[in-house]
């Protein structure tokens, strides 16, 4: 099974007005999902507006001049559908899930609020509180979650993607709601939105609701660039949480290039060699044969508009020095470099060609790969990932490992549990 | 029925097993296979919580014929998306593959669940393991939370611990335990098969048939479990310096073959499990800001329920937000709810159960969750009209039955001090 009917299954349409619109027709499937893809995210923050994007996310569900705040998801639940949206460094997207035919009051609601929001002080403060409670939640009484967001913010020094998406603490106190105005104005413009859909319609028909709902919306002004360019690290840098915690973590960051560029692939591969699935170098040695770890994973942010970390990140069995599980990985990543890793590349690369094929199973699942294929390099670069894939060498995945998991470009961040809770 | 949505063929399979299959949509050369098993967290003996889920993991870690490092190996080749579930009341192994792989990952499941080998040294690594799993779920306030919740509901045994078990319970498990719990458990069934997906049934059934041969025997007598009645009306707590603090609060509740169900969940979704739809959301989070997760639910399970709000929000919030829980538990009681609330409660409720099986894996669990609970592969159907019968006198009525707020016991997990509230500590 290959990628090729399902990407001929996608079409691509431009509105009147220039706004791009991609949809897939999913035979046989009584659900379908529309979605509205911006071009914004923590990335397009400035310094001390950290947060912005996430809590704009939110007013987007406060109300309009025809809605009361929150009624947008309230509808779509009524007709049985499922609504909610998220942001990400480069991204910003909402989405709905329901049934086919019911698809039309999605995209009148999203005209809705894409035309006529209503942002009141009170609506704002409250929002605001409920984004604060929403850090809390995920990184402040999460010890690990703390780690992890030190770790890019000691990674990268200019670049903003050293802020985390939810944002700091303090910056999130001192957001106003004219900075949300100031952000919605920039970004949220026909011209900077993808429109996505899935579903069993004609393509034709699909397109032409849109294009009666949207089409003749204003495209609005060209957003603002980010220029910004991570400035190449030159050295290691370490980071230590001391916290009360039960289980201790080791993770290590490495700035890597994003999709399109000739290493990107090989990353990807070398990422599923060192933890993809339990038979992976890390995995069988960290987890399996010397159990020092609960669990470990690495990630390739191959995704990414601009380039990003390459994580590798474990929890320690209590009792573990934690220097022994950060020895132990890098050790790993050590005899990598030297050694004959054919049958491991071969591995990863089949892992890595099945997953993807089945996780288009699921609706949702379709939707992300599409979006962010698109927005990140064109969406039928998706076409080339499992080709381009193929031809990644062993001695390829070698190189890239000497290339960029290396002492100088390694960022390291140890969680030291201080006592039980 | 959700527009446009039909139920599949289903087949069953006479003797001491069953099996279903099912294709939803038929675009991609996908298979799912699902192995239940009855035995579950529920069926721990005493003092060694946790063996059943140590025991299901531990089937993965060799067999008579290959190493755990060969399965692991031969799971990734598979594509990966291979996973054991050891919850409160079952055990399922399931594995989701192209479809050209079907046999060899039937071949694989069957190998796992007939002949493991449970070698001494993967036992006290994967129990090591465990141990620091357990551990970490200390480091979160919503898995401490819920473990106090269990227990205080239930006692340690039942439904009263995690499925993977306490740190202490887990300690003492030796591995004569773990084979013999595989042998008076988990080896015995009845199994229940689903294969879901783009596959041929006769093929699929030739397989199936040739694998259970021999195996497969009706359950062994359960054991009867005394149980504790829980506290009423308490309020327990554990006084962690976090900035924010966790509450759940509930009591026991209907099993998932209630005649009640389908009113208590147009009833819960109204309350709290509608999200922007429900009222716990609407005056927690919408109105006052004071968190960003408020909710209700049920767990309807095979020997009975469980019933939680839950939220969290910034110490000094925690009293008023648990008196707004108490106030909506007691106001849906009493009055009516509104037209409009009904209509979208049971709106969401039957048009979003297309949901349950989009993909061919979650049809493939949902169809062996409806088989286990004795629900039946008609339960979409039923779901249905049930669901729409719902009236505003049956959701006060069930409101009444089943919900006793002055009941209820609390679980605050938080920097007591600010939170300012009275509580047993734990």
């Amino acid at each position: 099974m290959e990628l090729s009917p399902f990407l001929s299954s996608i079409q691509e349409a431009r509105l009147s007005n220039g706004s791009r619109a991609l949809f897939r027709r999913r035979r046989g499937s009584p659900l379908a999902t529309f979605q509205v893809w911006y071009k914004v995210g923590s990335r397009n923050e400035p310094l001390g507006k950290s947060g912005l994007s996430h809590l704009v996310e939110h007013m987007m569900f406060k109300g309009t001049e025809k809605m009361a705040p929150e009624e947008f998801s309230r509808i779509i639940q009524a007709h049985g559908g499922q609504t909610n949206a998220f942001t990400t460094k480069d991204f910003t997207a909402y989405y709905v899930v329901m049934a086919k035919e019911k698809i039309p009051v999605a995209m009148d609601l999203e005209l809705e609020r894409m035309t006529a929001l209503r942002l009141t002080p009170q609506d704002f403060q409250i929002e605001k509180s409920v984004v604060m409670e929403e850090r809390r939640l995920r990184t402040e009484t999460q010890p690990e979650a703390h780690l992890l967001e030190e770790l890019e913010a000691i990674a990268f020094t200019s670049h903003p993607y050293r802020w985390p998406i939810i944002g700091w603490m303090e910056d999130l106190e001192a957001l106003t709601l004219e900075d949300v105005e100031d952000h919605l104005r920039k970004y949220y413009v026909p011209s900077n939105a993808l429109f996505l859909g899935i579903a069993d319609t004609e393509p034709g028909e699909w397109f032409e609701l849109l294009e009666s709902r949207f089409g003749s919306l204003a495209p609005g002004n060209a957003t603002p660039r980010v220029d910004v360019r991570e400035p190449t690290q030159r050295g290691e840098r370490r980071t230590v949480i001391r916290r009360k915690a039960e289980v201790g973590m080791v993770a290590m960051g490495f700035h890597v290039p994003q999709v399109g560029h000739e290493d990107a692939m090989a990353l990807e591969v070398l990422a599923c060699v060192l933890a993809g699935g339990k038979s992976s170098r890390l995995y069988r040695r960290l987890v399996q044969k010397e159990a020092l770890a609960v669990d470990v994973g690495c990630e390739n942010p191959l995704l990414s508009v601009d380039p990003g970390l390459f994580t590798i990140a474990a929890r320690v069995i209590p009792g573990h020095p934690l220097e022994r599980v950060e020895d132990a990985i890098w050790q790993e990543v050590e005899d990598l470099k030297c050694s004959q890793i054919q049958e491991d590349v071969k591995r990863a690369k089949e892992t890595l060609r099945r997953s993807l094929l089945l996780a288009l199973d699921s609706l949702m699942t379709q939707a992300m790969i599409i979006a962010q294929w698109d927005l990140c390099a064109g969406w039928w670069k998706l076409g080339g990932y499992l080709s381009l894939m193929e031809e990644v060498t062993w001695e390829k995945v070698r190189e890239v490992a000497l290339k960029y998991l290396c002492p100088e470009n390694r960022s390291v961040g140890w969680l030291v549990p201080q006592g039980s809770q | 029925m959700g527009p446009g949505w039909k139920l599949p063929p289903l087949e069953r399979m006479e003797g001491g097993y069953y099996l279903s299959i099912a294709s939803p949509q038929e675009e991609l050369p996908i298979v799912a296979i699902r192995a239940l098993i009855p035995s579950g967290s529920w069926d721990d003996p005493p003092g060694k919580e946790g063996l059943n889920f140590l025991t299901a993991q531990l089937l993965q870690q060799g067999t008579r014929k290959r190493s755990a490092e060969e399965i692991h190996r031969k799971i990734d080749s598979l594509g990966g998306r291979f996973h054991i579930d050891a919850n409160f009341d079952y055990t399922m192994v399931g594995i989701t593959v192209l479809r050209e792989d079907l046999s060899e990952a039937l071949d694989l499941l069957v190998e796992i669940l007939r002949e493991p080998a449970f070698p001494e040294e993967e036992f006290h690594k994967r129990k090591r393991r465990l141990l620091g799993q357990i551990a970490s779920q200390k480091d979160r306030p919503g898995g401490v939370a819920r473990a106090a919740f269990l227990e205080a509901l239930w006692g340690k045994r039942g439904y009263g611990h995690d499925p993977k078990g306490l740190e202490e319970s887990v300690q003492g498990i030796e591995m004569e335990d773990v084979t013999e719990h595989y042998r008076r458990r988990l080896c015995e069934g009845p199994f229940i098969w689903v294969a879901c997906g783009d596959v041929n049934p006769e093929k699929w059934w030739g397989m199936l048939r040739g694998a259970m041969e021999g195996w497969g025997h009706p359950p062994s007598e359960e054991e009867s479990h005394r149980e504790d009645l829980p506290p009423r009306g308490k309020i327990l707590a554990l006084d962690r310096k976090i900035p924010q603090a966790t509450v759940l609060m509930g009591q026991r509740s209907i099993d998932a073959t209630h005649p009640d169900l389908f009113d208590f969940l147009v009833m819960n979704y109204i309350l709290g499990g509608g999200g922007f739809g429900s009222r716990l959301v609407d005056r927690i989070r919408s109105k006052k800001g004071m968190a960003y997760s408020a909710f209700s639910r049920l767990e309807a399970l095979l020997r009975g329920g469980i019933f939680v709000c839950g939220f969290q929000t910034e110490n000094s919030n925690v009293r008023e937000a648990m008196a707004i829980c108490q106030e909506e538990a007691e106001r849906i009681r009493v009055e009516p709810v509104s037209l409009r609330e009904l209509d979208e409660a049971k709106g969401f409720l039957v048009g979003s159960f297309p949901m349950k099986i989009d993909s061919i894996g979650s049809f493939a669990t949902n169809l062996a969750l409806w088989e286990f609970y004795g629900l039946g592969p008609e339960y979409p159907v039923r779901f249905t009209s049930s669901v729409t019968k719902a009236t505003v006198e049956s959701v006060m009525k069930t409101a009444r039955e089943h919900l006793d707020p002055h009941s209820w016991v609390s679980v605050v997990v938080g920097d007591l001090e600010r939170t300012k509230i009275e509580a047993e500590r734990i």
